[in-house]
């Protein structure tokens, strides 16, 4: 039978605790610190309830006791006031949870539960332990050692020393674009310039002049001249991410600079000349858009003289384990969870079966997250989201794109509060993604699903549109409605 | 458990899953330390010693919110606030205006008791 110590000097709340606890648990009381203490050094306890006002010290004082002793032992606080500034600080020393009084037999049952629940499975000796010494470093996602993986660390040493264009190829959160930090890193034109540019995040006129730069007055708006990022890089590397999501017109000028490299401003008659190498990157079909007149033939045979093809995680499920210390220890250090010990063999086990249509990024989204929420020294199952832990439904981690309907657009403002408070590195990425996906909903919604009608009022291709469709798993019922796949 | 008490003391009664026999035993128990409590408080106070009325009056709360959490019980928070900022005029004042009902209170937790068993 689990042992549980309830702390307090109300001895009918004694009473109450070794009543309503006798079906899960042996209860031990103590009506001070000082006898409570006592009995934790004699015990080996599962769960503690402890008052935050005792009559020889507070409690909180006696919880950091506690810890020194085991620091696996749950322990719950019990204060008249739920929202005291006490119980939000027992909360961020690590408490298990807190009941407020008067105290109700159901609730505190379940809770004292759940935590000798808790107790029993993180018990075990821990699968990955988190570490304490991480050492900085931007090459996280070339973390494996599994066959696809080494063939992507071989080609970048082969080819990062040519100067060619590369395309690197891979889905959505595989590390497109540490591949080409990794070209330039080892490149000779490292001591050069290093620029990105997200060819699906800026509509196709406002591309080019990114691009391109543009002169004054060569468009509405344009009141100085600008210099773009062919100009701004010479001598450097320029990422094209996304290299799919062009129109023709700006697939043209590309193509030129990667024939002749030279190209004019938007407006301008000069022509310029610069020295670039074009790293480029897409997870789209690029043959089929061919195919589909929707990309030009020779642009795609200029970029993928070299490609460098990105595995999914699914297709490497060893290098998990590898990436999930990796991000552990990260997430240890950031969220500041000294008492953090690891992850138990269960838990790793899951994340080792999962299919990880996010790749990479989601695994370590997912690891952020676990170590956010998990209030016990290892995480275990049950703070995994629901689709990693094979539940149907719970209160486990959100999806940060989450699945709902087009109302969805309204928690905007939570996401990035929420992606704030867990310390996120990739805000942007994750709230234009959320944007994205509201924005073709609503949209779509509004054309009946009329995609082409959607396509003109988006302000994309046809083929971008329904590029996005299928990211991001939206089933369009062509005049009637429009739903998500997911749910 | 007489009805009327059944329901004077219903959301505590359904705190406790329905046992009566349970809410009876632990009125016994408060109904014996509260009285003691009280009398502690009221000596705080007449001493103006401000730290003691506030840890005192919070476990005179904790005590009685098992059967009342409105009323007198919520006041006495008013009473550690006050308490706490070391305000001794708005103490006794709100001692004073409290402590009938406090007793009042007591009184039928006591009678709660006493229909036990």
């Amino acid at each position: 039978m689990p042992k549980v110590l309830v702390v307090d000097d109300d001895r009918s709340i004694h009473l109450l605790t070794e009543k309503a606890l006798a079906p899960i648990a042996d209860v031990f009381t103590a009506d001070t610190a000082e006898r409570g203490l006592a009995l934790v050094r004699k015990h080996e306890f599962d769960a503690v309830l402890l008052d935050i006002v005792l009559p020889d010290r507070n409690g909180l004082a006696m919880y950091c006791e506690i810890r020194e002793h085991d620091r696996r032992l749950p322990v719950i606080f019990m204060t008249i006031e739920a929202t005291s500034q006490t119980a939000i600080e027992a909360m961020q020393l690590g408490a298990f949870d807190y009941l407020a009084k008067p105290l109700s037999v159901d609730p505190l049952r379940d809770l004292v539960e759940k935590a000798i629940d808790q107790r029993k499975i993180s018990s075990v000796p821990v699968a990955i332990a988190a570490e304490d010494d991480v050492a900085d470093g931007s090459g996280e996602l070339f973390i494996g050692r599994s066959g696809p993986m080494l063939d992507v660390f071989k080609a970048i040493g082969r080819v990062s020393k040519q100067d060619v264009p590369v395309l690197v190829r891979g889905d959505s959160g595989t590390g497109k674009e540490l591949v080409a930090r990794a070209l330039y890193q080892y490149s000779h034109r490292r001591d050069e310039p290093f620029l990105a540019v997200n060819c699906a995040a800026l509509p196709d006129n406002l591309l080019e002049s990114e691009l391109f730069g543009h002169e004054k007055g060569a468009f509405t708006g344009a009141e100085t001249r600008r210099i773009g990022k062919f100009e701004q890089c010479n001598g450097g590397t320029l990422f094209l991410d996304e290299i799919g999501d062009m129109a023709p017109s700006v697939q043209a000028k590309v193509l030129r600079v990667l024939q002749d490299q030279r190209f004019e401003r938007v407006g301008g008659n000069n022509e310029l000349k610069t020295d670039v190498r074009i790293i480029a990157a897409t997870n789209r079909p690029l043959e089929q858009m061919v195919k589909d007149g929707e990309y030009r033939e020779d642009l795609l045979y200029r970029l993928n003289g070299v490609t460098i093809d990105l595995p999914p995680l699914r297709d490497r499920p060893g290098d998990v384990p590898m990436l999930v210390q990796h991000f552990l220890n990260r997430a240890k250090r950031d969220l500041n969870k000294p008492d953090l010990e690891g992850i138990s063999p269960e838990t790793l086990d899951l994340l080792v079966k999962y299919d990880w249509p996010g790749n990479v990024r989601q695994l370590r989204a997912v690891i952020r997250r676990c170590v956010l929420d998990s209030v016990m020294p290892v995480i275990v199952p049950n703070v995994l989201p629901n689709e990693i832990a094979g539940r149907r439904s719970g209160t486990s981690t959100q999806p940060a794109v989450e699945n709902t309907s087009e109302a969805a657009g309204s928690k905007l403002p939570s996401l990035i509060d929420r992606l704030l408070a867990e310390k996120s590195t990739n805000v942007y990425a994750e709230a234009v993604e959320y944007m994205e996906r509201y924005v073709l909903l609503r949209v779509l919604s509004a054309t009946g699903g009329n995609q082409s009608q959607a396509a003109e009022v988006l302000g994309i291709t046809r083929g971008k549109l329904r590029d996005r469709i299928s990211s991001y798993k939206i089933v369009v019922e062509s005049g009637v409605s429009i739903k998500d796949s997911d749910k | 458990m007489t009805e009327e008490q059944k329901e004077r003391f219903a959301e505590a009664l359904h705190r406790v899953a329905g046992d009566c026999e349970l809410l009876s035993a632990m009125a016994a128990m408060v109904a014996e330390d509260a009285p003691e409590v009280l009398s502690d408080l009221r000596r705080y106070v007449e001493a103006n010693e401000m730290k003691d009325v506030a840890a005192t009056a919070h476990k005179l709360k904790g005590m009685l919110s098992t059967f009342e959490t409105s009323g007198p019980v919520l006041d006495l928070e008013e009473l550690i606030v006050s308490a706490k900022k070391k305000q001794t005029q708005d103490v006794a004042s709100s001692f004073k205006s409290l402590e009938g009902e406090i007793e009042k209170l007591i009184d039928q937790v006591l009678s709660l008791a006493s229909k036990s068993a």
